[in-house]
Formats: C-alpha cells, sequence, structure tokens
C-alpha cells in the first residue's frame, strides 16, 4: 500500500484541511483529540492541520479497522495495530484493569484519545553494506542491531533479512526464521506479509519472541533467526539457547550505545558466548543515518 | 356457460389471494430465519475466528434475495468510509432495506436495533448483544409462526367459503 493510501482513513473532515498534501518524507502522524493533526517529517518538519475531534478520532478507528474495534482486542490491549501496508498505529487512551474469575488482572484500553501512525517504508538495500560486515563464511556472526526508538533499527533489520533470504552478492539465500511479536518486520496483515522479506523467510506473527523462537527452532530449522526488539529475560533465555543449537541471531535492542547494551540483563553472558557484532545506528541531523559496527572491542570496526 | 366461468374465475381469485397472502407470510418468516441464522453464524465467528465484519459478511452469502442485497450494501456502505459511526452505516443501509425486508414490526424494531451486535468495540459485548438479539428473534419468528398459524386456519376455510358464497349469490 502506497503511503499516500493512509489518508483514505481520514474522516472527510480533515481529509479536506490536508487537502493534497504530500506525504513523501513523512515518518509519523499524531492524531490527538482537541489538539492539531500534525505530520512529522524525517527531516525534523513538522506541520499541523486543523483541530481532531473524538468523532474524527473514532471514525478514523472506524475505517482502520473496518469498523471491527473488536477484532483488534487483543492488539489494541497491547497498545497498536498494524494496517495494510505496514504501517503501524500506536493507541494511548484510559487503561482499565478488571479482576477476572481466576484472579488474574486483565488490562482494556479504553477511551482511546491519541494515534500515531508510523508510517512503514522499505528501504531495500539499505543495509547492503551493514551486511557485507556481519557476513562470516557462508552465513553470519551473531548481531544486535542498537539504537534509541525511531532511528531505523527495524527497517536496517527488515533489510538484512531480505538479503539474507534472497541472497546476494553470489551468496546463495539462508533459511531465516522471524518472530514478528509486534508484526514489525514483515507487517502481516491477516496473515499476509506486507514486505519483502525474501523467499526463504518463515515468519510467525503475533508470538512472543521467546516462545516463537523455541518453536522455530524445533520446526522450521532456521540458519538464522531475526527478532526485533529483545528486552525481557525470557527473550535473552531463548537467544542463548538458539545460540547454543548453531543458529545464528539476527536481533535490535533499544539502546542509545554500547555500554547500555552491555549492561542488559544476561547480555555481557551473551555476548561473551558467541562471536557476536554489535550495529549502531545514529541518525544526524540531516535525517540521514550513519552505521558503526563494533567486534568484542569498543573500537568500530567499520564505520559508515 | 357463462355463469360457470365466472364462478370459476371467482373460485381462482380467492385461490389466488389466499395464496399470495401465504406466500407473503412465508417469505418473511424465510427472511427472518436467514437473518437468525447469520446471527448464529456472527456469534460463531466472534467467538473463534475474530474475523472483521467485512470478512464475515463477503463469506456468508444468503439464498434470499432481500438479505443478500442487505450483505451487499453493508460490505459497499464498509468499503466507502463515508460513515462516522457504525450504528449510523446500520441505521442508513438498514433503512434503505426496510421494504424489501419486509420484516413484521416486532422483528424491525429487534433487528434495526443490532448495531451494537455488528459494530460493538469488543467481542464479548458484542457476542452478548448477538445472544440476545437472536433469543428474541426467534421467539418473535416463534410468535409469528404461530400466529400464521392461527389465521391460516381461518382465512383459508373463511376466503374458500367467501368464494362459494359469493358464487351461489351471484348464479
Amino acid at each position: 500500500m502506497d503511503e499516500t493510501q493512509i489518508l483514505q482513513y481520514f474522516p472527510a473532515s480533515l481529509r479536506k484541511q490536508i487537502g493534497s498534501e504530500d506525504l513523501a518524507g513523512a515518518e509519523e502522524i499524531r492524531v490527538r483529540v482537541r489538539q492539531p493533526l500534525e505530520f512529522n517529517y524525517r527531516d525534523r518538519r513538522v506541520k499541523q492541520f486543523g483541530i481532531v475531534e473524538r468523532t474524527d478520532l473514532y471514525a478514523m478507528l472506524n475505517y482502520m479497522t473496518g469498523y471491527s474495534l473488536y477484532s483488534l482486542e487483543e492488539e489494541i490491549r497491547q497498545g497498536f495495530f498494524t494496517l495494510e501496508g505496514g504501517h503501524r498505529v500506536g493507541l494511548c487512551g484510559h487503561m482499565s484493569y478488571h479482576g477476572t474469575d481466576d484472579g488474574e488482572r486483565t488490562d482494556v484500553l479504553y477511551d482511546i484519545s491519541g494515534l500515531n501512525i508510523r508510517i512503514a517504508r522499505e528501504l531495500k538495500g539499505c543495509a547492503k553494506e551493514l551486511l557485507a560486515c556481519l557476513r562470516s563464511g557462508r552465513s553470519i556472526h551473531n548481531t544486535l542491531i542498537f539504537a534509541p526508538p525511531g532511528v531505523g533499527k527495524t527497517t536496517y533489520l527488515r533489510d538484512c533479512i531480505r538479503m539474507l533470504s534472497a541472497g546476494e552478492a553470489g551468496r546463495p539465500g539462508l533459511k531465516v526464521g522471524v518472530v514478528d511479536e509486534r508484526s514489525e518486520i514483515a507487517a502481516c496483515h491477516r496473515g499476509v506479509m506486507q514486505n519483502d522479506l525474501g523467499p526463504r523467510t518463515d515468519v510467525l506473527d503475533n508470538c512472543p519472541k521467546a516462545i516463537g523462537m523455541q518453536m522455530l527452532l524445533r520446526s522450521m530449522s532456521p540458519d538464522v533467526i531475526a527478532v526485533d526488539e529483545l528486552g525481557g529475560e525470557t527473550d535473552y533465555e531463548a537467544v542463548a539457547h538458539a545460540m547454543r543449537t548453531g543458529v545464528r541471531i539476527l536481533g535490535t535492542v533499544h539502546a542509545k550505545n554500547r555500554r547500555e547494551v552491555m549492561e542488559k540483563p544476561h547480555m555481557a553472558e551473551i555476548l561473551a558466548s558467541g562471536d557476536w557484532r554489535l550495529a549502531r545506528i545514529d541518525r544526524g541531523e540531516d535525517g540521514l543515518r550513519h552505521v558503526f559496527v563494533y567486534g568484542k572491542s569498543e573500537e568500530g570496526i567499520w564505520v559508515n | 356457460m357463462g355463469k360457470l366461468t365466472g364462478a370459476a374465475l371467482i373460485l381462482v381469485g380467492c385461490m389466488g389471494l389466499v395464496a399470495s397472502w401465504l406466500r407473503a407470510q412465508k417469505g418473511r418468516q424465510r427472511v427472518a430465519a436467514e437473518l437468525i441464522r447469520i446471527l448464529a453464524s456472527w456469534e460463531y465467528s466472534l467467538e473463534r475466528e475474530k474475523y472483521r465484519l467485512i470478512e464475515f459478511l463477503e463469506g456468508c452469502q444468503s439464498s434470499e434475495a432481500p438479505v443478500e442485497r442487505l450483505r451487499t450494501e453493508l460490505i459497499q456502505a464498509l468499503l466507502t468510509h463515508s460513515y462516522e459511526s457504525g450504528a449510523a452505516l446500520w441505521a442508513d443501509v438498514l433503512e434503505n432495506n426496510r421494504a424489501s425486508l419486509d420484516l413484521g414490526e416486532a422483528m424491525w424494531e429487534l433487528f434495526s436495533a443490532a448495531d451494537g451486535v455488528f459494530f460493538g468495540t469488543s467481542s464479548r459485548e458484542s457476542l452478548r448483544c448477538a445472544a440476545v438479539c437472536r433469543k428474541h428473534m426467534e421467539e418473535c419468528l416463534e410468535r409469528e409462526r404461530q400466529e400464521f398459524r392461527r389465521k391460516q386456519r381461518v382465512y383459508m376455510p373463511v376466503g374458500m367459503l367467501g368464494g362459494v358464497l359469493l358464487i351461489i349469490w351471484l348464479i
């Protein structure tokens, strides 16, 4: 889906105010009740249009979900859902907790008051040089791509997966298993991958990372397992287990610098147990991305 | 000969009137039964599949022309993004189909208030609404059937008798 088609989810009153606004270069669209509609661009430009009313926001939710909010209950509970085309919609509102018969508490998000539409773009080839640096024989080094939120970790990860799966520079493709807990990598919409992840990629969509990695190991015999946003203790345990079976890990993690990565639970042991590469992505003032790759030492071994 | 032809025509006319009333009643019951079937199928879908409404509607074709027309118009309305809320969409599309659905007053009131069944914000809420709506529609249909049987027992002999009396009177 073309990014301009996102505009079809806006109510007529807002569409009129947006007019023929160019969405090229837009990274996020912020929708907040009783605030202007806001387009945030890659080069840090911000454009605002009109005022969003509560009815506008709910109309948008209706259009985005095909008037079927109930079908995305689980996703809404987690605070986001994915549109056709891979665009991710984050939600804000009033979180309510309810007790259940067996004493558990479940949370429900209602009175939704804000949306953040992150426009998905595939930048095919953006990770070509990075991947060349991660190669190890026929496969790759275990790799963690790290950066603060919104810099492009997932975009680089997606491109690495696509190239590994399709094969490049005369190398045959590898079997890549993807655990896509937040539907951001493959952006599956009703089970169909919206992003090109190559011909040898198997995706477990909407599956917790730790469980998904085990499932892939048992059933799909992958050469590489790719996961986005490692964070929980169980995630790292699953990574350690996967490494023991000889599968290579390609993951991302939220961190500003190498030290923050090392401070994550179990990270030091995991990094010590294998041949790892850490790739840091920075965004310059001009919006361009720069990649730094580290090996065992703190010295960058490759900089772009 | 003319009298005989006239008598036959009167008889045929009376039978035709009764038959047309019967057909209308049966048709109305078939449409109501079909809507109940769709509600039951929707409940199953909410419970097991978590389909979106449009996907559900695309997969539930009906052999009853008025229900099929309603289904098609609902799909079109869902795709146009011109209604800000599901309730508005439901009210408008249903009103357009009121004549062709030809539901009885009680059944119409139940079904036209069923926007929460299809456009709820939680599947649990929709499921409850669907179960309640289906139950009431089933009761309503049963009442209509009983009423129909009662009327059938009265109207058919009265119609035929009226025809015969008319013939006797005219001859």
